[in-house]
């Protein structure tokens, strides 16, 4: 308790103070550049990565087209097939009682699965099994991506090429540069209408030229371009290709076929995200009522459904298992993210730890000319707030140049990543709370330190 | 102005107690230039460390013009130094990313006061100790002599009613500690500020109004 009231008066907070406080801030790192520029380069370093690291998932798996109803989505993208058979293990257990050997045998029954086959789900399984699930809103079907050599004026085009149904323009949010979709008649009618992308429109027709109307040449068809849209990144599975055409368009006997498996994937949009588990239940229930081709070959069922991120993460890993592909994927994308974030705090921890102790002498005679611990406290509170706000302000600007570059360069085909200012603010509030946390540790136990003790550890 | 009633001071160890000082019992008067003496490790520093405020006697008891500091907290304590007390240390203890004008400011910060103040009064101290010319330069530019000079310049800015000197001439040659010991003498006499200086020279020691000696943690005379 203070006593004398001459000198109880708390300390207001003087506008003038923090002025001080900026200003040696200011100083302290124009002083210590070397120290400065770790420090600033560690911040500037981590924001920037993490702001590409984040554009690129954003990219990818943000809700924006032509994903922007994912949340709703559940694509069907694998089909398993196992032969399941019983076996049966007996345990003999023998003791000796009273001279008489006793045998207690116990029979363990498992069910094993002995061969096993896994694919993309076939044309007549979404088709005829699967084209009208509860909580569905709208199923699309569309086949895996075909390659088709194209010959225009003795050059050789390569064309990805994607078969598919007229809903698919529904689940999906393509662009359209020109025209638009094809609709459920024409792919009914089998009339021979596709669609392009814009990367396929130059290659096919040339720079500047317009393609709505004109014809494509693809697998033996002309086709009439209805509709361009906006080229797509090769990552976005299930979507990228040159050219889209009617399902009808592709051999009978893809279409016939009596398998459960086959060159198809089916998306299905859900009425709401919440039903997404029921529409998953359901699938469980179908895996039972599905009959099988051959029951003698395989006997079980099981249909793989992902959301956008597990359909991503299969597509990138392409592991057994949908959840082994997100473990990858988390590893991945989850340790490198937090490798970025804290080795450069550790380091910025690091620094701030040897500094701060190197400072003994100062705290010691700030101390003795009348600094309480919340002063010190605030300067170096300051000290770390400003290099922080500095370091965030390089990153943002490393960010949008680094991104700049990689659109512009063309690394990733068709990719555009997009400065996320969400994902800025909140990456920044990462680096604010560490370097507000890695300076005030240290200084707190600083400012504690008893001043001849401090004058003392330093005195050179 | 500065009574010790019976001040004792007791370093404690896990294995070893030392008494650095022993029932200290003195009076340091206003206008006063008074220095101490003894051999290594009799207690001068712990002494003018209490005298000072910046350590607590284990013992007896500390009073600042007929007041008691017992009763002053950890915060109070700071401000009563910030505007009363001015320091000097053997070594020096400048801080080197501040320039010369900023070290002398630097009491000045924990007051209210605007920054032209600030620079007026911290200008006038460096004229005191003459080195105007060197108010942009930064300590590890300057002499021994300069940096404690730019010592003295930060301990009287707040124009403090006591200085605490603690072995001000320890670092420098004799032509240099003579200097400093001028200033000294000079503030004393001129501003009335009242000195307690630390020294292991003799001829220092002579030049000021009152000499205490100690030893062993005990004053002797």
């Amino acid at each position: 308790m203070c006593r004398v009231a001459k000198f109880c008066d708390p300390t207001e907070t003087e506008k003038k103070m923090f002025k001080n406080y900026i200003k040696l801030a200011f100083k302290v790192m124009g002083r210590n550049r070397f120290y400065t520029f770790i420090s600033l380069f560690g911040i500037s370093f981590t924001l920037m990565i993490l702001m590409v690291l984040t554009a690129f998932l954003d990219d990818q798996l943000g809700s924006h087209a032509p994903f922007d109803k994912a949340d709703r989505i559940s694509f069907l993208t694998r089909v398993v097939q196992r032969h399941m058979v019983t076996d049966t293990t007996l345990v003999v257990d023998s003791t000796l009682q009273n001279g008489v050997m006793v045998y207690d045998t116990v029979e363990n029954t498992n069910e094993v699965s002995r061969s096993v086959s896994m694919s993309d789900p076939s044309f007549k399984l979404l088709n005829e099994y699967l084209d009208d699930m509860p909580y569905v809103e709208k199923m699309t079907k569309y086949s895996t991506r075909h390659s088709f050599d194209i010959f225009l004026n003795s050059n050789k085009l390569t064309f990805s090429g994607i078969y598919n149904d007229a809903t698919y323009w529904e689940v999906f949010s393509f662009n359209f540069i020109e025209g638009g979709p094809y609709y459920a008649d024409d792919v009914k009618n089998r009339l021979p209408k596709a669609v392009i992308s814009e990367d396929a429109r130059l290659a096919y027709f040339g720079s500047g030229e317009k393609a709505l109307g004109r014809e494509v040449f693809v697998n033996q068809t002309n086709f009439e371009v209805v509709g361009v849209v906006e080229s797509l990144s090769p990552s976005k599975q299930s979507l990228h290709a040159d050219v889209y055409m009617p399902y009808t368009f592709m051999r009978p006997s893809v279409l016939k076929e009596n398998s459960l498996q086959g060159p198809f994937e089916g998306a299905f949009l859900l009425g709401d995200a919440s039903e997404l588990p029921l529409f998953d239940d359901e699938l469980r229930r179908m895996e039972e009522v599905i009959p099988l081709p051959n029951p003698d070959e395989y006997n079980k069922l099981e249909l793989g459904s992902y959301d956008l991120v597990e359909r991503f993460a299969f597509g990138m890993f392409y592991e057994e298992d949908k959840e082994d592909s997100m473990r990858v994927f988390i590893l991945i994308f989850g340790g490198l993210m937090s490798l970025f974030i804290l080795l450069p705090t550790l380091n910025l921890i690091n620094v701030n730890v040897t500094r701060i102790m190197e400072r003994s002498s100062e705290i010691g005679v700030r101390k003795a000319f009348g600094a309480n611990t919340q002063h010190l406290l605030v300067q170096f509170l300051f000290e770390n707030v400003i290099l922080t706000l500095i370091g965030g302000v390089l990153g943002c600007l490393m960010a949008l140049g680094l991104i700049y570059l990689i659109n512009d360069s063309n690394i990733l085909t068709d990719l555009t990543l997009k400065f996320n200012p969400t994902v800025f603010f909140y990456g920044f509030l990462v680096c604010l709370f560490f370097g507000v946390l890695s300076g005030l540790l240290p200084a707190l136990r600083m400012s504690r330190l008893h001043v001849v003790s401090a004058l003392k550890e330093n005195a050179a | 102005m500065i009574t010790l009633n019976n001040v004792s001071k007791v370093y404690r160890t896990q294995t070893v107690e030392t008494l650095a000082l022993n029932e200290i019992n003195m009076q340091v008067e206003k206008g006063e230039f008074l220095s101490i003496m003894g051999p290594s490790g009799c207690g001068k520093s712990t002494l003018l460390n209490i005298m000072g405020l910046l350590d607590e006697p284990s013992n007896g008891e500390v009073s600042l013009d007929g007041e008691s500091i017992h009763a002053y907290n950890t915060r109070s304590l700071a401000r009563f130094r910030n505007e009363h007390l001015g320091f000097i240390f053997q070594s020096f203890h400048l801080i080197n990313d501040l320039s010369v004008i900023d070290n002398v400011e630097l009491p000045l910060i924990y007051r209210k006061m605007s920054a032209g103040e600030r620079r007026d009064l911290a200008e006038e101290a460096l004229v005191k100790v003459g080195l105007q010319n060197r108010m942009k330069h930064f300590p590890r530019q300057l002499s021994g002599g300069q940096k404690q000079r730019v010592a003295i310049a930060r301990a009287i800015v707040g124009r403090p009613n006591i200085i605490l000197a603690d072995e001000p001439t320890g670092n420098l040659d004799s032509v240099m500690g003579n200097e400093i010991m001028d200033i000294l003498l000079s503030l004393n006499e001129n501003d009335d500020t009242t000195i307690v200086m630390v020294t292991h020279d003799e001829s220092m020691a002579r030049k000021t109004h009152r000499l205490v000696r100690l030893f062993d943690g005990q004053k002797v005379s």
